[in-house]
């Protein structure tokens, strides 16, 4: 026997993984070797040592410390219930009510932080809204009041970082009918009043081509503004990475940097908001409805695939796939760094991931990441 | 209610029954939190937020698991997260794994490592092989239950676990002597 061999029995041993057979074996070994005979000694001792350790406790009662927060979480909860419900009678739901169910019990995780930072982004929401009167009126307002309420709010942006986003998410999740995250948000008045003037501001942005009042991006250049024909509901969508990632939302802070940047974001998002697609449920997006079909992914850029395994992220100007339940990285495409993201949703079936990037030209490439070998592709029908 | 009647109940939607299976739990979860992040005061965050984790999620947990390996999973995940945006982990290689012969024919005086000492040389590992150790030893784990916590397969584990074990005694020898600390 090797003392390699005898090595792995010694450790063996110390777990009691050891037939009889073996022991015999190693103690053979033992008796003629001293090094190893020093060695089960040392690793003997190590284990009853380690295995002494104090098994400590925690200073106090921790379910005690976060009850609080547990009660938070069921009224968030009982609310979002509520919300959906409401939702859900505006309008019939285009996915099955079991997925909806399924589906809304796996997601309460991953929104809760985005439940945290909705309450710190209620306040800039309130601000933003609480401007109805700046866009309630005729699409002659919008020019001149855009822009005095895009910069309140990405000044709400920057203090409620990321809370804008799903604070937005929130507004339109509560409008959405379809949309299972949609219930697992905590829906204050302020969203369930909000859906109205989100109404308002949409059909405004879309007839005018504006960004709704939510965008982090304003656009003082005024170059995001007319250039995209897409639908634009920029719900907050900058081109910040989802928290699964674990990367900083720091294009949150770069949200009033340069006017390109803040072109680039709004393209990103209006590219994105445009699709409509990037839902769970998968809903038909209609553009007619676009307050009850626009549906908010379940955080910043992110977009989860209808079987709930997959979770895409648009950030950094690349495209990232993470599993959903524990949100390992599965898949990053490479940085597409003078392009932005057109596009991006599942098909119902989960199996692919279509995403397009458009480069300065306008030159749109169709790609598509399969799940099922992991590999990105250009799409089938990409027109080249 | 023994645990797997919590279980259901709390998977029914019995809020008391889920609060009392946290009470159970909670005791575990800062065990595998306080030696996998070192400190009280990252173990009671990563541990409060690991059980309001198993909160939302208990409708996810599945019989066919045991429940002690899927709440252990749930903290290491947390904890290991954490780790890594605390400090960087140590490379193995460092103290690559050689098989050393005894330099002196004397007995060393075989004394019981202190415990601070063991705790040290454990924050040294890498988070893998930290993690398994606590496994087996905090949580009294089998190879198969680090296994299934940690979703390895089981010849990773024991690899973890011996190399680790291997790395351990190789530090605690070196402080023994008096020689290298950190």
């Amino acid at each position: 026997m090797t003392c390699d061999e005898g090595m792995e029995l010694i450790q063996r041993s110390i777990d009691n993984d050891l037939d009889s057979q073996e022991t015999m074996l190693m103690n053979d070994h033992i008796r003629t070797c001293p090094d190893c005979a020093a060695l089960f000694d040392r690793l003997t001792l190590l284990s009853r040592n380690l295995a002494e350790l104090p098994r400590v406790t925690p200073p106090f009662s921790l379910v005690d410390s976060i009850l609080p927060r547990l009660d938070e979480i069921d009224s968030e909860n009982r609310a979002a219930r509520a919300a959906q419900a409401e939702a859900d009678s505006v309008a019939p739901s285009d996915g099955s009510p079991s997925e909806a169910a399924s589906s809304r019990r796996r997601n309460r995780g991953p929104l809760r932080k985005l439940a945290g930072a909705i309450a710190a982004g209620l306040v800039a929401g309130i601000a933003i809204v609480a401007a109805p009167s700046l866009f309630n009126g005729s699409s002659d307002n919008h020019d001149s009041a855009s822009p005095s309420l895009m910069s309140q709010a990405s000044k709400s942006m920057e203090s409620a970082a990321p809370a804008s986003s799903p604070e937005a998410a929130a507004r339109s999740m509560a409008d959405d009918k379809a949309n299972d995250k949609a219930s697992e948000l905590p829906p204050t008045t302020t969203p369930l009043v909000a859906p109205n003037k989100v109404d308002v501001t949409f059909s405004e942005a879309k007839k005018n081509g504006e960004t709704g009042g939510e965008t982090p991006v304003p656009d003082s250049s005024g170059d995001g503004r007319g250039e995209s024909t897409e639908q634009e509901y920029s719900l907050s969508l900058t081109s910040r990475s989802s928290e699964d990632s674990g990367e900083e939302s720091s294009p949150t802070a770069d949200a009033v940097p340069s006017a390109d940047d803040k072109a680039k974001d709004m393209k990103i998002s209006q590219g994105i908001a445009g699709t409509g697609d990037a839902i769970a449920s998968g809903s038909e997006y209609d553009q007619n409805t676009a307050a009850n079909a626009f549906v908010m992914p379940s955080s910043a850029l992110s977009w989860i695939s209808p079987d709930q395994k997959y979770k895409a992220t648009a950030g950094e100007q690349r495209v990232s796939v993470y599993s959903y339940e524990d949100g390992s990285l599965i898949f990053q495409s490479a940085v597409h760094s003078s392009e932005t993201l057109s596009s991006i949703y599942w098909e119902e079936d989960s199996s692919v991931l279509h995403y397009s990037w458009k480069d300065a030209e306008g030159k749109v490439t169709d790609m598509m990441w399969k799940a099922s070998t992991n590999i990105e592709s250009l799409a089938a029908d990409s027109p080249k | 209610m023994v645990e797997l009647e919590l279980i259901k109940a709390a998977q029914a939607g019995d809020r008391d029954a889920l609060v009392e299976l946290l009470r159970g739990i909670e005791n575990q979860v800062y065990r595998t939190a306080y030696y996998l992040l070192g400190n009280e005061q990252d173990a009671l965050d990563a541990s409060q937020e690991a059980l309001i984790k198993i909160y939302t999620k208990i409708h996810t947990y599945e019989e066919k698991a045991q429940f002690r390996t899927w709440v252990q999973r749930i903290v290491t995940n947390l904890c290991i997260d954490k780790f890594r945006r605390i400090r960087p982990s140590v490379s193995i290689d460092e103290h690559e794994l050689v098989f050393e012969s005894i330099d002196n024919v004397e007995a060393e005086v075989m004394s019981s490592y202190a415990s601070e000492e063991i705790r040290e040389a454990i924050g040294k590992l890498p988070e893998h092989h930290r993690t398994v150790i606590i496994l087996r030893y905090m949580q009294d784990f089998s190879y198969n239950e680090i296994a299934d916590s940690l979703n390895l397969p089981l010849n990773t584990v024991k690899s973890y676990l011996f190399r680790a074990r291997q790395q351990l005694q190789s530090l605690l020898r070196d402080y023994q002597k008096g020689g290298v600390r950190g």
